[in-house]
């Protein structure tokens, strides 16, 4: 008996213990353990915001983030074994080879068979992958028996996807940590959105489950930004530059084109050219470059002194040769003048130094900074404060500043040397100009949206509401407009609409050489609006260094404002005026066949058509379209001559050749264009006539 | 006492029932959202390509072969009036 009161005994101790036990793990412990089960199965997670996109002012996608994949192996994964990975490896090798196109099969084959003796778990097979390559790895030998026997492991990032690739590139922008640019980077705020996080329960399969959460934070995606850039326009502008600077064989242009009213830069492209003769978008010339403008400054010198009332577009000017001496330097015209007594106007129409620097220096020699202190006032000497990072800084000198020399500068500064702007400068000056003196801010982006509803917009913002006098911008629009009619712009004459603008050429001082003449660089300019008598836009073209000798402003710059004025021009409707009608309705007075008088007259009564008869009562009548109606005159048959049957019908015709004897073959259908016999010739019995009709 | 039982046994069922249901419709979501993912930058791709293609410049190099150049001739513009109502 005392056997069975011992195993009870034992199980009721062991029973006692288990409980213990579970009451140990359950309340002392508890805590330690249910935490530890959490952190394995449960977690907080952070949601990744998506990116805001970048759009064109029409809605075509500039930037947007897409996946990119890269594509790597578990050499020693479990599934794989010798016997799959010898089956695999060649045809895996020929795939990716015929795939990358960067290593030989042999290459690959022997990579991969180094590395998975080596045990390496995380071979790097390419970087980059896109989407489309992805799908066709994934079905390649070995890597589509799946993760566990292939070995393939992907790795997905986001990065940026311009899909106009180079189109407005340097605008746009990139991300990056050293000296990140363009709109990505000055709306990285906006763009950038906010991250969220939530905790989160794996469950079977490797897949993370949302648990309810009070904690939870939603993920908050990226503004987009919808820029001020016009895809088609921009298309235009960046094929036009690339063609001339490729054409002069240029080391570097920028063209920007801006609506006049708004400011609104609809197209700005940068290009340079690469060691391997390819032309790429690696600098933002138009607002960075501040550099020497050259005669593009003459509108504003011309200008100071109008609105000073100093001086007179007809005053006269002695320009001699087109040569001449300020304290020993020389100073010339690019062409010599035809002759040597300019007005101001024909001085600034064929852009002569001379005349330009001559007229500055005679009212301003004396109180240069007076001339100064109005470049100043135009907003010259001012950044413009972009929306984007890395506008240039222009600079007019001060005639009290070191390097201003009393007896040079100023000639010099009146033509645009010695003094400082980007490109982007120079057109919102032109932009004023054009925009009857109010100059706006340029501008890039017009509004930022969220998931399409409204953030905000940026209005126009002006800087100077007017820098000059109203009747000093009408002289400024006839003088710009003069240049284009019969002046250094006469490139851009054309029969559908006018252009304004100033053609600039300027020698660029080398850091090493200054402007020696063996080591001349140029920098060849046009700014100009068009139409000139409702500007829409401004544009500014700079190609700097051309190579190839022709170095104008109106050869080589002038050309690239043309081919995107003329396809602007010819594809926005807005710039045209309609059509004068013409009322085709009332008076219009139709073609007609000659024939017998009464049947004409019956059929022009019944289509309501005048006829008028000068022909008396003569059967037979050519018919001409009068302004009033049908004139009908006589047409006279002879017997025994050819008659002439020109212009009438068939029906007309055939009865009157064979009543006359002839007979008749017929080419064509219409009214007689001609006939074979001459009318009035005599007629043979039986003789054949052919008519054409037409 | 019975059917009390029998009750929450049938909960019971149903509240593992249903989160497995949960747990599968987490795992389509989320295949689902890989698939959308994966659409997505195959929709991108091809619409940036055609937007290449597609773009003046492009269009023009392609069709420069046929002799076909753009037009620099401004288009034509007509208005049409709105008809007037006609009041009887």
């Amino acid at each position: 008996m005392w056997r069975i009161y011992l195993v009870f005994a034992c199980f009721l101790l062991f029973g006692i213990a288990i409980l213990v036990q579970i009451f140990r793990i359950q309340f002392v412990e508890g805590d330690y353990w249910r935490s530890k089960a959490d952190s394995l199965t449960t977690q907080i997670r952070s949601i990744e915001a998506s990116r805001g996109n970048i759009f064109s002012s029409d809605g075509s996608l500039l930037a947007t983030s897409v996946p990119i994949y890269d594509v790597r192996m578990d050499l020693r994964a479990d599934g794989l074994t010798d016997e799959i990975f010898n089956k695999n490896i060649d045809s895996l090798s020929l795939c990716l080879s015929q795939l990358f196109q960067d290593k030989s099969k042999a290459e690959y084959n022997h990579d991969l068979r180094q590395e998975r003796n080596g045990g390496n778990r995380y071979f790097l097979i390419q970087k980059n992958v896109h989407y489309a390559e992805l799908q066709k790895v994934k079905k390649f030998p070995l890597f589509r028996l799946g993760k566990y026997k292939g070995g393939l492991v992907v790795e997905q990032r986001n990065i940026r996807e311009l899909p106009f690739k180079e189109l407005a590139q340097r605008t746009i922008g990139t991300l990056r940590d050293v000296k990140p640019v363009g709109i990505e980077a000055a709306f990285d705020g906006n763009l950038q959105g906010a991250s969220g996080s939530r905790l989160m329960q794996r469950i079977a399969g490797g897949v993370w489950m949302p648990l309810n959460d009070k904690e939870e934070v939603e993920p908050k995606d990226g503004n987009d930004i919808i820029t001020t850039i016009d895809v088609n326009i921009q298309d235009v502008a960046e094929s036009a530059l690339e063609n001339h600077l490729r054409k002069n064989n240029a080391d570097h242009g920028c063209v920007a084109v801006m609506e006049v009213a708004t400011g609104n830069i609809v197209a700005i492209a940068n290009l340079s050219k690469t060691p391997n003769d390819t032309y790429e978008e690696n600098f933002n010339y138009v607002i960075a470059e501040a550099t020497e403008p050259g005669s593009t400054m003459k509108l504003a010198s011309l200008l100071a002194g109008i609105d000073d009332g100093l001086i007179d577009l007809d005053e006269t000017v002695d320009v001699g040769n087109g040569y001449m001496t300020y304290c020993g330097q020389p100073m010339k015209d690019s062409h010599a003048p035809r002759k040597s007594k300019l007005t101001v106007r024909e001085a600034f129409m064929t852009s002569s130094n001379v005349g330009i620097s001559k007229i500055v220096t005679r009212y301003y020699s004396k109180h240069q900074q007076d001339f100064l202190d109005k470049l100043v006032s135009f907003g010259l000497n001012d950044k413009l404060g972009l929306q984007i990072e890395g506008e240039g800084d222009p600079r007019i000198k001060g005639s009290k500043d070191k390097d201003w020399n009393p007896c040079v500068s100023l000639p010099w500064t009146s033509i645009g040397y010695e003094v400082k702007i980007s490109p982007l400068q120079t057109l919102a000056f032109y932009n004023a100009i054009a925009n009857n003196g109010r100059m706006v801010k340029p501008k890039f982006v017009k509004e930022i949206r969220y998931h399409g509803q409204l953030i905000k917009s940026f209005p126009t913002e002006v800087l100077r509401d007017s820098i000059v006098s109203p009747s000093t911008i009408a002289k400024a629009h006839e003088l710009l407009e003069a240049v284009v009619d019969s002046g250094t712009g006469v490139a851009l004459r054309n029969p559908h609409y006018r252009v304004a603008g100033k053609t600039g050429t300027a020698q660029i001082a080398q850091p090493k050489y200054g402007y020696d003449k063996s080591h001349r660089t140029y920098q060849a300019s046009f700014v100009g609006y068009f139409p000139a008598d409702h500007p829409k836009y401004s544009i500014i073209a700079v190609v700097y260094a051309p190579s190839t000798g022709v170095y104008v402003g109106g050869a080589v710059s002038a050309p690239i404002f043309k081919e995107i004025a003329d396809k602007v021009f010819s594809s926005e409707m807005e710039l045209h005026n309609e059509l004068a009608s013409v009322d085709t309705l009332h008076k219009y007075v139709p073609e007609s066949k000659a024939g017998n008088q009464k049947d004409l007259n019956k059929a022009l009564a019944h289509l309501n058509v005048n006829a008028i008869s000068k022909g008396g009562d003569a059967s037979w009548v050519s018919a001409t379209a009068g302004d009033a109606g049908i004139v009908m005159t006589e047409r006279k048959t002879q017997t025994g001559a050819v008659p002439n049957v020109l212009g009438m019908g068939i029906r007309d015709a055939i009865y009157l050749l064979e009543n006359s004897g002839l007979q008749v073959r017929v080419n064509g259908k219409g009214s007689v264009r001609k006939q074979s016999l001459d009318p009035g010739t005599k007629i043979q019995r039986g003789q054949k006539i052919v008519i054409e009709l037409g | 006492m019975m059917p009390y039982i029998l009750f929450l046994t049938v909960l019971i069922l149903f509240y593992i029932g249903n989160s497995y249901y949960a747990e599968r419709t987490i795992r389509e979501i989320n295949s689902v959202k890989n698939d959308l993912k994966e659409k997505r930058a195959e929709f991108i791709s091809t619409s940036s390509e055609l937007m290449f293609r597609t773009k003046q410049s492009e269009v023009a190099k392609a069709i420069a072969p046929m002799e076909i150049k753009e037009s620099t001739e401004p288009q034509k513009k007509i208005t049409v009036a709105t008809a007037v109502e006609n009041k009887d």
